[in-house]
């Protein structure tokens, strides 16, 4: 939702931009866009205040960084100025992405049911991450005499192998994802009772701390068979959603 | 203010003097945004909060006006007054959270400038439900294109290196 809006910003003042980031996101909302009238797409007030969050973060972060080089008040003035007029058009993208998708109230009561599952599954995976010695694990399944030479490579491997596991290890999920996943796991209670009993939830995320990295992640498994959640990035959900059949 | 409004809804008719105490008001908050831009007391991150809510409540101030002086020709009498009184309790409040934080300054409680941002999205979202927010282009208007887009390249390397588009 966040690259979608910040995206969205760029296109209007015409600034090209590279990063894969943007365009993983744009064809899931095509899709949601597409088929709007069938409730596809979910957010909630977590989901929504997180990314409002995120874009102020990332504008007063730079807004910092620039104001430190800058002494007159004029040149100030108009710093502060062009950030807020970048972050407001940000905010109406963020509306506007925001019109396409259903918002789903969910009761804190609920909400809180499932906390302490989520946060046991993702505290034994911090523990698990914490224990992770990639030198061991290259001890116990390469042989003795190729580990010296092939050492780098393996190890270089196995980072990107268990990269899930060592983002969570240095960056401790937020509280706020936490909800976020309690909220999805009660919105698929919901649905399977009231809807359909093989309703399946997936959850768009760019955050290591739900999508895989570049491999299956132990995160995402845990997920996936604890909760039934389904974690990937836009553009995999996309994916997923065109073989359910919204094309 | 709003008690002139809810005499407007009242009585059905637009008070073109209101547009005076709309200027009055606005002088206020283009004080409140220069107090903002060379406050040095607290963190420019939180001082950029209130004067982004400062600047909003103006574009939507600014909106009000135009309304207000086309009401009788454009037909919106009284549907400005009506739509005014949605977003006036926002402005006002933003204005007395911005006012008790230039108090507070070093004292300021951590809290305020999230609360802050809760309340422009607000704003934001009721004004444009009422028309009383102008358009991206309308809003991007007035300002130097040359220095957005120099802030858009800026944000984008933000974005990326320090992987925030990683939080959601």
């Amino acid at each position: 939702m966040v690259s979608a809006s910040v995206y969205g910003s760029y296109q209007d003042l015409g600034v090209p931009v590279e990063h894969q980031f943007y365009m993983k996101t744009i064809t899931l909302f095509e899709i949601i866009k597409k088929h709007v009238n069938k409730h596809i797409g979910i957010v909630t007030s977590t989901i929504e205040n997180q990314a409002i969050a995120t874009i102020a973060k990332a504008v007063t972060d730079a807004l910092e960084e620039k104001a430190k080089e800058i002494l007159d008040a004029e040149s100030r003035a108009k710093l502060f100025e062009s950030h807020t007029v970048f972050f407001d058009q940000c905010l109406a993208h963020l509306q506007e992405n925001l019109s396409i998708l259903q918002r789903e109230p969910i009761s804190q009561t609920d909400k809180d049911r499932y906390y302490p599952d989520v946060a046991v599954m993702y505290n034994n995976l911090r523990n698990t991450a914490k224990n992770l010695d990639i030198d061991q694990v290259i001890n116990a399944n390469v042989t003795s005499r190729y580990r010296q030479t092939i050492r780098y490579e393996v190890y270089k491997q196995y980072e990107k192998r268990y990269k899930q596991l060592l983002k969570l290890k240095n960056e401790p999920v937020e509280e706020s994802d936490k909800m976020i996943l309690c909220e999805a796991i009660c919105l698929l209670d919901y649905y399977r009772k009231t809807v359909n009993p093989d309703m399946r939830i997936y959850l768009a995320s760019t955050d290591y701390h739900f999508s895989p990295c570049d491999s299956e992640g132990e995160v995402t498994a845990q997920i996936k068979k604890k909760f039934n959640i389904i974690c990937d990035w836009p553009d995999k959900i996309a994916i997923y959603l065109k073989s359910d059949g919204f094309n | 203010m709003r008690s002139d409004l809810n005499r407007m809804e009242a009585k059905g008719s637009v008070d073109r003097s209101f547009v005076t105490k709309i200027d009055v008001l606005d002088l206020e908050l283009v004080k409140m945004k220069k107090y903002w831009i060379d406050q040095k007391a607290v963190s420019v991150g939180s001082a950029f909060m209130f004067y982004s809510a400062m600047h909003n409540s103006e574009l939507v101030l600014n909106k009000m006006r135009d309304r207000f002086n086309k009401a009788h020709q454009a037909d919106d009498n009284p549907g400005v007054a009506c739509d005014s009184l949605l977003v006036m309790p926002i402005i006002s409040e933003v204005f007395q959270k911005a006012a008790r934080a230039a108090e507070e300054q070093q004292r300021l409680s951590p809290f305020l400038p999230t609360e802050m941002l809760k309340l422009v999205n607000t704003l934001r979202t009721t004004a444009r439900q009422v028309n009383l927010l102008p358009t991206p282009d309308e809003e991007v208007k007035r300002t130097d294109k040359n220095l957005l887009r120099e802030t858009a390249v800026g944000l984008d390397k933000k974005f990326v290196a320090s992987n925030l588009l990683n939080d959601i």
